[in-house]
């Protein structure tokens, strides 16, 4: 049994028990750091579990398609590495533009990821449609790529979470943060419903609830959560073509800047589609970018909307029936990358949040860096620094101990 | 006595898990019923759990030595039935809330 006691000190105590934190904890475990995950409720039970999946970096653009690389790349080592499946798959993605905006937005989007040396096809509406005939009559121009790839967030997790465990991390759920000691300036305890953990370093990994536990140490985490929608279909038989993802969706996602035109009805709540078959049959059916709000409940508008764009797209999943829609939030911050810092004048306090839609696809990524920065003092990795100075945002500090 | 039988027992028949697969995990420390949900995916299957949720709560009940109602049950979604998208785009569906 992996899942233990809340000791009575560490090195490491990593806040959130989602795919961030249990990469975090794998990566520090490995690198011979004592570590504790300290959850709230169970595994993955923020973001994690409310997503469609992808790992896809042909949705976005540079220099967060470069970092989306290096993270798929890790997800293929981890798919050997760990002894749990983490469903990776490969299923490449089509991003299908309808109006003369939206092949604008997409052939910018193409043109930037070909500069970063990628190699996205462009396909005219026929020719997609000879591929597959389900698409719409009224898609212009597709961007088509190879190498994207999904996988099973909770398997991620709970996979990261085992193979942290056997290298001495322990995890700890149903287990509440309530305060964190600070003493001459830096991180000295965790303080939770159940008892004291001393620590050296605390990393925030509490997705959308990141900014709570930042006010715990008087920090403003500058993340919020961003609402999004996705709804169920029943299962059907097995058709899937690719990961389907809306020129919209780049847009409303990451804000490239040839955007000004593109209010409709589905801008006002930030929707564009993002549509797969998954292995078990089912289609998933996103995205909204619908409500800054801790509330999760179901707005039949945006439900309408999502179903709405859904079939612009792909008109056969009129004929299907959903059975479940939920929602769930996502860190969301105004930055272009993740926060990955150490944040507010107390030492030894990191936050790891801000993903936004993108925690999945760049968590393996974010533990090694935190993991650097821990181990190392600074984040040594030439890319994610080069990535993070081209838009202009911090990455790491700590250099002491 | 084996317990090759267990892998025989489906608890939930739309995504065909066994008794197997859920005695091993809750033996594996995994006793909560969400966790159990996602990574099983028993109730995410057209039923939405009618049949093989009650089960999974038993079955947890007896291994922790909880009572029924202390085990919980899963987060209910909408809608209660499965529902025709084709009622969704049509215009006399009314968004209240």
């Amino acid at each position: 049994m992996w899942l233990s006691v809340l000791p009575h000190t560490t090195e490491v105590v990593v806040i959130g028990g989602g795919i961030v934190g249990c990469s975090i904890a794998y990566y520090l475990s490995k690198a011979g750091v004592d570590v504790v995950v300290i959850e709230k409720s169970w595994l993955g039970s923020g973001a994690s579990c409310a997503n469609q999946g992808v790992v896809g970096p042909y949705m976005a653009p540079p220099p967060i398609f470069e970092l989306m690389l290096k993270s798929l790349k890790m997800y293929w080592e981890l798919s050997r590495e760990l002894r749990h499946d983490i469903g990776l798959e490969r299923v490449g993605m089509v991003i299908p533009a309808i109006t003369e905006v939206e092949v604008q937005v997409l052939e910018e989007h193409s043109t930037a990821l070909r500069r970063s040396g990628g190699a996205p096809k462009i396909l005219d509406g026929n020719e997609l449609r000879e591929l597959d005939p389900t698409f719409s009559k009224d898609i212009a121009v597709a961007q088509v790529s190879e190498e994207d790839c999904m996988v099973d967030p909770i398997k991620v997790v709970f996979a990261y979470a085992r193979a942290a465990s056997e290298l001495g991390a322990r995890i700890i759920r149903f287990t509440e943060v309530r305060g964190i000691k600070v003493s001459g300036g830096s991180v000295k305890a965790v303080i939770t419903d159940r008892g004291e953990v001393r620590t050296d370093y605390v990393v925030n990994a509490a997705g959308a609830w990141a900014p709570i536990v930042g006010k715990m140490i008087g920090a403003e985490v500058p993340v919020y959560p961003m609402r999004g929608h996705v709804l169920v279909t029943e299962a059907y038989k097995y058709s899937r073509f690719r990961y389907i993802l809306d020129a919209k969706y780049i847009v409303e996602a990451f804000n490239p800047p040839t955007t000004e035109d593109f209010k409709d009805e589905f801008s006002k709540y930030k929707i564009g589609a993002s549509l797969c078959q998954h292995k078990e049959g089912n289609w998933t059916i996103g995205a909204s970018r619908d409500a800054v709000t801790y509330d999760k409940d179901v707005s039949l508008e945006v439900v309408k909307l999502l179903m709405k764009r859904a079939v612009m797209l792909k008109p056969s999943l009129r004929h299907t029936n959903i059975i479940r829609v939920f929602t769930g939030l996502r860190p969301y911050s105004n930055r272009k990358l993740p926060i990955i810092e150490e944040l507010g004048s107390v030492e030894g306090f990191i936050v790891a949040s801000g993903h936004k839609g993108e925690g999945i696809a760049l968590a393996p990524i974010t533990g090694e860096l935190v993991t650097e920065l821990i181990t190392k003092g600074e984040v040594r990795d030439l890319l994610a620094r080069k990535c993070y100075e081209l838009v202009g945002e911090p990455l790491g500090k700590v250099g002491r101990r | 006595m084996g317990s090759e039988w267990r892998k025989e027992v489906i608890i939930c028949r739309c995504n065909d898990v066994t008794l197997k697969d859920i005695e091993d995990l809750i033996d594996e420390g995994i006793t909560d019923i969400e966790e159990i949900k996602r990574l099983t995916r028993i109730g995410m299957g057209p039923c939405q759990g009618r049949t093989c949720i009650p089960i999974v709560i038993a079955l947890l009940a007896r291994k922790t030595r909880k009572k029924t109602n202390e085990v919980g049950y899963p987060s209910v979604r909408p809608p209660i039935r499965p529902l025709p998208a084709e009622l969704l785009l049509s215009k006399s569906v009314k968004s209240g809330r």
